[in-house]
């Protein structure tokens, strides 16, 4: 895997355009490869019983610790997150946000209104409401401190689903992304993908970079440039060029989260 | 043969898909539309019946009522927009639907819009609920324009879907198409693009698609080739406008007028 760096300085659009004359060929080879070897270690699993429906694969299965909600504050915490990806796509639009957390909610009611969250946010009270929203402006800063200008040119798409079947159909891998920039249909490689957390970064965040450049390349039989994290918790941001090794380790961790999920009682 | 075929989404299948469409299509005549006609009026009930490939796919399951939300007003948008970047009216896809959705609020503005329409509802929308209707219709166009660029064929965006009203059996069919591609050899291969990913079903949707497609027409002629495009799981279904798959596309849209019909009666009941 080549290099990653952690600094606070450059915008990320600046990280996610890079320099354009130091790109890579595209590499449109891969992709085959990488499903035959996802497929391959999924030959031998267990019969499952039918009822049971296809296996839903998403990022938060990469996590060797089983997800369970963790206290009173989760639904919060994933509220936050929500709003501030929410905020990303007003961002990406060229939308100036003037007031982060009035904003995100509105757009978010706007573009969920069926989420269970909704409840949550019913459930506040005004000091709950008054600190979600104070939460929610803190990192709206740093995003829009950190993010940059997204210049149209660059083919913003924001919140893009990918669905892979696998196992002919008895597997679904899904996968949301919250930025990406470019083109896979250059000569050269020039997609790249943006996650953005409200949690500080840690070896997680990098299995989801991996996933998402797994996923990515599968979708679209070309491998993308590079995939940036930033935490608006902390400002961090980690960045990979996606090559070969990140993508045979992406491989290697969803096949241990199929099994693992296949296999759980 | 009533073949589907199935390929991963790239510029080259689908420029190949298109190349090797076949020459000859299957066309609907007088005949056909008759006996058609008299099939749908032997489905028994007078219920107002609106079928498209999504009913034909959900087995006549019945719709809540059509609301426009991001999802579905990305479609009406994106296809005018890219109709803008492709002939250089606009200098990408942002600014195009930004037009778009201008056009749209200067229409309600100024009394042209309907209650219900895209473009009443969209007046009607904050600055920030327009930002992410906008955002929404970005990705779609986006995602779309990446995908048919490097076809090697001359293609453009459907002026409109395909209506056609079944005379007489209140029937009333809705095609969707989004673009069609012209080739040296072939005269139309259409294309549809789809969320999600394709379902058992999809082949189903794509056949009615076609019949829907073809009927719309006075000639009847259907297209040479009728492409389902999956972006999301970049895949790419697709079946050919013959014989065998106008029929099946027809029974299909008849099973589902009758499955409509029944589910009427028995919420009447």
């Amino acid at each position: 895997m080549s290099s990653a760096t952690m600094t606070a300085e450059p915008r990320i659009t600046d990280i996610l355009r890079g320099n354009r004359d130091n790109r890579p060929a595209a590499n449109r080879a891969a992709a085959g490869h990488y499903r035959q070897l996802i497929e391959g270690a999924l030959e031998n699993l267990t019969t499952r019983a039918s009822t049971l429906g296809p296996l839903v694969i998403r990022a938060h299965h990469l996590d060797p610790v089983p997800f369970v909600h963790i206290g009173p504050a989760f639904p919060l915490a994933q509220l936050r997150g929500a709003l501030i990806s929410e905020l990303l796509r007003l961002l990406s639009t060229g939308q100036s946000v003037r007031r982060p957390f009035e904003d995100a909610r509105e757009a978010w009611a706007f573009s969920h209104p069926h989420s269970p969250l909704h409840r949550t946010l019913e459930e506040c009270d005004a000091d709950d409401l008054a600190r979600v929203a104070t939460d929610v402006t803190a990192h709206a800063v740093t995003l829009i401190k950190a993010l940059g200008p997204v210049n149209p040119h660059w083919q913003p798409r924001t919140d893009v689903s990918v669905v892979q079947h696998l196992r002919g159909g008895d597997i679904v891998v899904r996968d949301r992304l919250d930025l990406v920039l470019g083109s896979s249909r250059e000569a050269v490689a020039s997609e790249a993908l943006f996650d953005v957390t409200t949690s500080p970064l840690s070896s997680r965040s990098d299995a989801v970079l991996r996933y998402h450049a797994l996923m990515e390349t599968l979708r679209t039989g070309v491998v993308p440039l590079r995939v940036v994290a930033l935490s608006t918790a902390t400002g961090d941001r980690v960045q990979y060029e996606v090559d070969d090794a990140l993508l045979a380790r992406a491989v290697s961790e969803l096949q241990t989260a199929i099994i693992t999920e296949w296999n759980r009682p | 043969m009533s073949t589907l075929t199935i390929r991963r989404l790239s510029a080259i299948a689908l420029s190949e898909l298109a190349g090797d469409a076949p020459q000859e299509s299957f066309s609907f005549t007088d005949d056909h539309r008759a006996s058609l006609m008299a099939r749908f009026r032997a489905t028994g009930t007078t219920e107002h019946r609106k079928l498209d490939a999504w009913t034909v796919e959900s087995s006549g399951a019945a719709s809540s009522a059509f609301r426009w939300s991001p999802t579905n007003a990305r479609r009406s948008l994106g296809t005018p927009a890219l109709r803008l970047v492709t002939s250089g009216r606009a200098r990408h896809v942002t600014e195009a639907v930004t037009l778009c959705v201008e056009d749209h609020v200067v229409r309600a503005a100024s009394g042209r819009a309907r209650p219900g329409s895209l473009s009443y509802w969209l007046t009607n929308l904050s600055d920030v609920q327009r930002a992410v209707v906008i955002a929404d219709t970005v990705t779609w166009a986006t995602g779309l324009l990446d995908v048919m660029e490097p076809v090697t064929y001359d293609w453009t965006m459907a002026e409109t879907d395909a209506y056609y009203d079944v005379a007489t059996a209140r029937v009333s069919l809705r095609g969707r198409r989004d673009l069609c591609i012209t080739t040296e050899l072939t005269q139309r291969v259409i294309l549809r693009f789809r969320g999600g990913s394709p379902t058992r079903s999809a082949g189903m949707g794509l056949r009615a698609d076609l019949v829907m497609d073809g009927l719309s027409r006075p000639d009847g002629q259907t297209a040479q080739r009728f492409i389902g495009v999956w972006p999301d799981a970049g895949l790419i279904l697709s079946i050919d406008g013959n014989v065998e798959n106008a029929r099946a596309g027809a029974r299909s849209l008849v099973r589902t007028a009758m499955m409509r019909g029944h589910l009427a009666q028995h919420i009447a009941a």
